[in-house]
């Protein structure tokens, strides 16, 4: 139920003003130019894991790195964006977003032992310091103006978004074995975790709404939520060594600062 | 400057973006699977070896211990997590062997231990190993012995009587002369007593367990006991109980004609009141002719109710149909001494009643383990 929370906020973004907004025309500004000082996202993504295998002492050994979902991302997000009024309501704008989410990968791994069959031990730990997983991307899109005035304008957008994805992620897990030759004893200690950096990336869709307030001739107080989805896939998730799918994206809220000109 | 305009672009580009949004979640509330691994895959169990000692003296124990052999040459004990049985598949009146692998010797004999290591991976899901033991006192040895005739060495003597000393060794040959002796010292005496034989004395030595082959010389010229002959045969003691056989079956009268050819002796019943199979089995057995007589085996067939499965050369030797199409088979060991002519002696085996949809048909009765006399009388 918490993963589809983001999804639900979204829609209740689009559906409540749409439903609800009575229409003003715009100001007589062409352009502006905004941006996102103060705010966090909350991302798409689920909790994942990712495992590989390999032969140790003649049987299979298996390590995983479980990735929880991504907890909320810092405070102080990268989001510029700039824009040009079309046509009487409707203006088209480009956003640069950057999103970054730190957090601990649980890991654990399951080793035989070296002379008894059917006698793996598990031992399990986490990577000790947080990965960083870093979400980019573009959004381009067509805004409506559903209210212009002063001091108040709300306006909705949506459109595509390009996504790049670029994570530290665990490629091996770290463990000490202890055992004894001459009995099942064995027992497994995590220790921690190699990374590799895997990157990929993405087209997906971002919709989202903003409420200005007017603290100016050419300046606006600006809140903006902005839902945005999309896939990205690994060609070689560090772990597995496999090709793997990965969701972007997700809920962003902030405010900024818009300037008007033109 | 201020104006209105109509409701319609912005209420229907909002609905458009709600659309879109609300396909967006669908996408994203699918879930991603991560894809796992599909190599390198559980290394092969080509066998299961079982370690232990080979002998084991009576009375005392010894632990044996399964080790599991791996395609790529390795060898891994079970762990606690791997199923092991233990069991004996021969021989379990000389050795027990506990859930633990630990074999207790009971008496003097062959054993067979057997380890099934359950192994979810491998074809049948478990993979069985045996290890030969034999139960004597240490320091000696187990002698695996045929006595043959020395003018016919592939011919076995049954019924001889073999002797090992020093210690109080003996036993008597198999119809096929085959006989088993164990906790020989190294330094033994073999004597053996065959009736038509002369009696026979080596001094061996053994290093180990040892298998040999012993020849005896003919007392004298072999009989010829080719010709026509009434076969007899007759329960000694009367055989009762609710399988029990009438007692008209309990003997019976057969013409027979023996034709010999060296010690082997063919016996074929004459009369039409046989039921043959395809191969003709059913009306015709073997022996092995020596000085003083000759020893008849007769072979029954494994397993009525099996019959289709093993094919028709598991056929009995006498299937004798009766008036009423019922059928009587008759099996067992034969060994006779010659008198006169006669060749008589005692038959230790069975005679089986079944019905008339023999030879997969229903048991109607019969006597087993029985002693009979066996005679054929010239004619």
């Amino acid at each position: 139920m918490r993963s589809v929370l983001p999804g639900w906020l979204c829609a209740a973004l689009v559906l409540i003003p749409s439903a609800g907004l009575a229409q003003t025309p715009p100001s007589g500004h062409r352009i502006f130019v905004g941006i996102g000082f103060l705010g966090t996202s909350k991302s798409m993504a689920r909790s994942r894991e990712f495992t590989s295998t390999s032969v140790v002492f003649h049987e299979i050994a298996t390590k995983h790195a479980d990735y929880p979902a991504p907890s909320l991302a810092n405070w102080f997000p990268i989001d510029v964006s700039g824009g040009v009024r079309l046509w009487r309501v409707l203006e088209a704008n480009v956003t640069y977003s950057r999103l970054v989410y730190e957090d601990l990968i649980n890991l654990d791994a399951t080793i035989p032992h070296p002379t008894f069959l059917n006698a793996s031990a598990t031992g399990d730990g986490t990577t000790g310091a947080t990965l960083t997983r870093t979400e980019s991307a573009i959004h381009v899109a067509l805004a409506a103006v559903l209210h212009a005035g002063d001091p108040l304008e709300v306006r909705l957008f949506a459109g595509p978004s390009f996504f790049r994805y670029s994570a530290d992620m665990a490629s091996d897990v770290l463990y000490d074995q202890t055992f004894d030759t001459a009995s099942p004893v064995n027992s497994i200690t995590v220790t921690g975790a190699t990374s590799q950096r895997a990157s990929g990336s993405a087209m997906g869709f971002h919709i989202g709404g903003d409420f200005g307030h007017t603290i100016g001739k050419r300046f606006d107080l600006v809140g903006t939520i902005r839902c945005s989805w999309g896939t990205v896939t690994l060609d070689r998730e560090p772990l597995s060594g496999l090709s793997q799918q990965i969701r972007v994206g997700g809920v962003q809220g902030f405010v900024g600062l818009r300037i008007h000109g033109g | 400057m201020t104006f209105r305009v109509r409701r319609w672009p912005g209420v229907s580009l909002a609905g458009v973006l709600g659309g879109a949004a609300l396909l967006a979640i669908v996408n994203a509330c699918d879930n991603i699977n991560s894809r796992i691994p599909t190599s390198p895959s559980a290394p092969g169990y080509s066998a299961v070896e079982i370690s232990g000692p080979d002998t084991i003296a009576p009375g005392t124990s010894a632990q044996f211990t399964a080790l599991v052999r791996l395609s790529a040459g390795a060898r891994k004990q079970p762990g606690p997590g791997t199923s092991v049985t233990w069991g004996i598949s021969s021989g379990g009146q000389f050795l027990h062997i506990n859930n633990a692998g630990v074999a207790t010797a009971v008496a003097e004999g062959d054993a067979t231990v057997f380890a099934q290591v359950r192994i979810p991976t491998s074809r049948n899901g478990f993979v069985t190993s045996s290890r030969d033991v034999v139960v004597g006192v240490p320091g000696t040895f187990r002698l695996v012995g045929r006595v043959n005739d020395s003018q016919f060495p592939t011919a076995g003597v049954p019924g001889a009587v073999v002797t090992v000393t020093p210690g109080s060794h003996q036993t008597t040959t198999d119809t096929q002369g085959g006989f088993t002796l164990h906790s020989i010292p190294a330094d033994a005496t073999v004597q053996i007593v065959a009736s038509g034989y002369n009696p026979f004395t080596e001094s061996i030595h053994l290093s180990s367990n040892t298998t040999r082959t012993f020849l005896l010389e003919p007392s004298g010229p072999r009989p010829d006991f080719s010709g026509n002959y009434t076969l007899a045969i007759d329960l000694n003691t009367p055989c009762s109980g609710s399988f029990s056989l009438p007692s008209e079956l309990q003997h019976r009268q057969y013409d027979a004609t023996l034709t010999q050819n060296g010690p082997a002796v063919d016996v074929r019943l004459t009369e039409p009141r046989f039921r043959l199979n395809a191969l003709g089995l059913g009306n015709h057995f073997s022996g092995t002719a020596n000085v003083g007589g000759a020893t008849f085996t007769i072979r029954d067939y494994p397993g009525d109710y099996y019959y289709p499965f093993y094919g028709p050369s598991s056929y009995p030797d006498i299937a004798e149909r009766l008036a009423d199409n019922t059928v009587l088979v008759t099996a067992g060991t034969a060994v006779t001494t010659s008198s006169g002519g006669r060749l008589s002696g005692n038959l230790t085996g069975e005679i089986s009643h079944w019905n008339t949809a023999f030879p997969k048909g229903n048991f109607l009765g019969g006597c087993f383990g029985s002693q009979m006399s066996f005679t054929l009388t010239p004619r």
